[in-house]
């Protein structure tokens, strides 16, 4: 057992901290949903890219640089401690291409990959629909295979980032006589094909990155398939599963929530109660980390036992526990955001507050997880289904 | 960076995992309730001949200079066969704190015996108003203030006191003034010694909250009503998710705090601190969860189940509860702003 990073990892913390210090962009980007904060993040992403920063662990082919999962661990770490921008291509970095290296054939690697390291392509993710959101394998939107061509027809809904999105990796039923997770494909849709429209949908903290996406005949080449038609079910578990599981520098900005709760427990005066209240989450934080560390580790050394949900659902609560007293600790003055108009976006605590609140809701909800951890950890009976 | 074991720490915990099979079962804690010490000396004896009670005692003093990690597992064994002894205090407070603190003349007096299990130490970091196993013990640490003491227990007075757990035996003791020697080393190692008790202590915790989980995880999978088994309702599911998820992620913090301490970090007795309140929590929910899954069977003498009830809640109590451990750490991370 030894908790600290070796020489050369140190040495790469440095060499990434000094790039960050010399290159990060100065002051708060506008919103990337804003047409000059769009490119203001462009900018930062195509510096990141040509810097080799934009995803170090990817393989070189694809623009990365082929480093190990300690060396993204600390990347994300550093880029959490720098409070850097947002990735513009989240979706495409964390599940959608990682999916595709796990699944793609090479030519696929290579036509996807690089357009989401430079941004040229802007990924999203269209799971959910309205009437499948936990249940997804109730999906209805339609894939119909002419050919080398695949015709999408449906819906899907609470799609982050879908406006600024070019390409969407989504679940669809090629098989319209199959039911629950049989019969469905996963497959990589460039929203600019005609029969596409996205259209706006608000969050309630204001972020106006969700949408609604309708497909009226949209032709997609069955090449863009990822694994077998019809096998998506397994793919979409790669991808949920890395939704779920990465930390991407969760447990940073969670140390950094808690700093921010003690230096407003330390102004509202430090009442018992709050520091009190102060140890416990502390200490949820630390093993947090700790989980965040360990399941790095099973990553690193190829044996992958699975943390994601005990991380996903744990890590949510504690972060929405955090950010709940920090709130109780500002008292009535959480509710007063400084210069912001009731119509506006929220920034800060407020915002990752309620960001908090959703992430609790996607990537399956903390129900789902405790589902997940009953049946798959602890072998319990499995949920009667529909 | 390393977060596992060693396959020596693996085997000394599945070694221990075998001695307690047929020294510490349930039974044989039953058939001790109602002796007078309540102990068994075949249990002692399989400790030391296992080589625990050296682990930790420096290699000058006979012992085989060890540290919490190599007994990190070994103590989340104790936790999950419940072992009633006051292992924790005999393996790994009393001898470092004696190592730590103590003179030279002290540690050869004491240690050597500690190490082949022939003196057997107990502390007490919280009062000498609850101390455990001190009848079976030759030596007691304990804390006054800011500083360590240590007395011959032999020279001390012993009020039995009847614990909630019957495995438990606690004693008043009274240290008479001429019985008292200060660990004259003990300004500078306080804070590892609690960083050890800690530590240590939540250890055993995560192995008496994952011990109730695995017991209810297969009760549930047994008993039916209205038809199913009961282990397929949700809100059945969810409270031993719950419980679950606290245990792994409290696992990890453990784990690491223990790494800490053994090496002596800036911040072990943070991580200590935050390893025994997530244990607490963990063990808490768990002794909640266990006993409410099990029903009416669970609240019956006869069954085991009361054996790791009652050692959680006396051992929520013991290291310092979940309230004082958190105002600690609150504080601690106030003072680093
Ligand atoms: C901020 C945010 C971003 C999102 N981004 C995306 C995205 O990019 N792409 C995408 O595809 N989706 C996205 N989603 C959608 C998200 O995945 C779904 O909202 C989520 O899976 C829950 O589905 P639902 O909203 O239909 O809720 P429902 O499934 O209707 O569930 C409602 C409630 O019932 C509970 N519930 C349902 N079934 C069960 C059960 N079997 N057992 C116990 N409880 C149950 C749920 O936990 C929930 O609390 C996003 C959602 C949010 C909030």
């Amino acid at each position: 057992m030894d908790l600290t990073f070796t020489p050369e990892q140190q040495a790469f913390r440095r060499e990434l901290q000094d790039w960050f210090t010399e290159n990060r962009p100065q002051g708060r980007l506008d919103s990337p949903y804003s047409e000059p904060g769009f490119s203001q993040h462009m900018e930062w992403e195509t510096k990141l890219h040509a810097a080799g920063w934009a995803a170090p662990s990817w393989p070189s082919e694809a623009g990365g640089r082929d480093l190990d999962p300690w060396a993204e661990f600390i990347y994300d770490e550093e880029y959490a401690r720098f409070r850097l921008p947002e990735r513009l291509n989240k979706m495409g970095l964390v599940h959608g291409g990682p999916t595709v290296m796990a699944h793609g054939t090479e030519q696929q690697k290579r036509a996807f990959l690089p357009g989401i390291l430079d941004c040229s392509d802007i990924w999203c993710q269209g799971f959910s629909e309205p009437g499948a959101g936990s249940d997804l394998a109730a999906v209805r939107t339609t894939g119909r295979i002419e050919g080398d061509t695949m015709v999408v027809d449906g819906q899907k809904i609470w799609t982050s980032q879908g406006v600024i999105a070019t390409t969407m990796f989504a679940l669809v039923r090629t098989d319209p006589q199959s039911r629950g997770h049989r019969g469905i494909t996963f497959v990589i849709i460039d929203l600019r094909s005609p029969g596409v429209e996205v259209r706006p949908l608000g969050q309630l903290h204001g972020n106006p990155g969700f949408a609604e996406v309708f497909f009226t005949g949209v032709e997609v080449p069955v090449a863009n398939v990822i694994g077998e038609v019809g096998d998506g079910w397994r793919v979409a578990s790669t991808s949920l599963a890395l939704e779920r599981g990465t930390s991407r520098g969760s447990q940073t900005r969670m140390e950094q929530a808690l700093v921010d709760l003690a230096r407003d427990t330390a102004d509202a005066g430090s009442d018992p109660r709050s520091v009190r209240r102060l140890g416990e989450l502390a200490a949820w934080v630390s093993a947090y980390e700790q989980a965040a560390y360990a399941s790095t580790h099973e990553i690193a050394t190829g044996r992958s036992k699975d943390y994601s949900s005990f991380i996903k659902m744990l890590g949510t609560e504690i972060l929405t526990a955090v950010h709940e007293e920090n709130l109780e600790v500002l008292q009535a003055g959480a509710e007063v955001m400084a210069d912001h108009g009731p119509n506006n976006e929220m920034f800060g605590m407020r915002r990752n507050y309620w960001h908090g609140r959703g992430a609790e809701i996607y990537a399956g909800s903390n129900e789902i997880q405790r589902n997940l951890i009953a049946e798959r950890q602890l072998g319990l009976p499995k949920e009667p289904r529909g | 960076m390393k977060i596992a074991f060693e396959p020596e720490q693996h085997d000394l915990a599945a070694g221990f995992d075998r001695a307690a099979a047929a020294v510490a079962s349930p039974q044989v804690a039953r058939g001790l309730w109602d002796t007078e010490t309540g102990r068994s000396a075949d249990l002692w004896r399989a400790v030391a001949e296992m080589g625990l009670t050296a682990i930790v005692v420096p290699g000058q003093n006979e012992g085989f200079g060890g540290t919490l990690v190599d007994l990190a597992l070994v103590l989340e064994r104790i936790g999950h066969h419940a072992v009633p002894d006051a292992l924790l205090e005999a393996l790994v407070t009393g001898p470092v704190a004696i190592a730590r603190a103590g003179s030279s003349k002290q540690q050869e007096a004491w240690l050597p015996g500690i190490a082949d299990g022939s003196i057997r130490a107990t502390a007490a970091l919280r009062g000498l108003t609850s101390v455990p196993d001190a009848h079976v013990s030759d030596v007691l640490v304990y804390r006054e203030g800011e500083s360590l003491h240590l007395a011959d227990l032999s020279r001390c007075a012993l009020t039995p006191l009847v614990s909630m757990d019957p495995s438990r035996r606690q004693f008043a003791v009274e240290v008479p003034p001429e019985a008292a020697e200060p660990l004259p080393g003990s300004a500078a190692a306080l804070e590892a010694v609690l960083a050890h008790e800690a530590s240590g202590s939540a250890s055993v915790l995560i192995g008496l909250a994952q011990r109730m989980i695995d017991y209810t995880v297969d009760y549930v999978q047994v008993r039916e009503q209205f038809g199913r088994v009961i282990g397929s309702f949700q809100a059945v599911k969810h409270q031993l998710a719950d419980a679950t998820a606290r245990i792994v992620l409290a696992r990890f913090q453990v784990h690491a705090a223990a790494a800490k301490v053994a090496a002596g970090a800036e911040d072990a007795r943070h991580a200590s601190l935050a390893a025994r309140r997530v244990a607490l929590d963990a063990e808490f929910e768990a002794n909640r969860a266990a006993l409410q899954l099990h029903g009416g069977i669970g609240f019956t003498w006869e069954h085991d189940l009361q054996i790791w009830l009652k050692r959680g809640k006396a051992l929520e109590q013991a290291h310092g509860n979940r309230g004082e451990v958190a105002d600690e750490l609150g504080a601690a991370v106030l003072a680093t702003l």
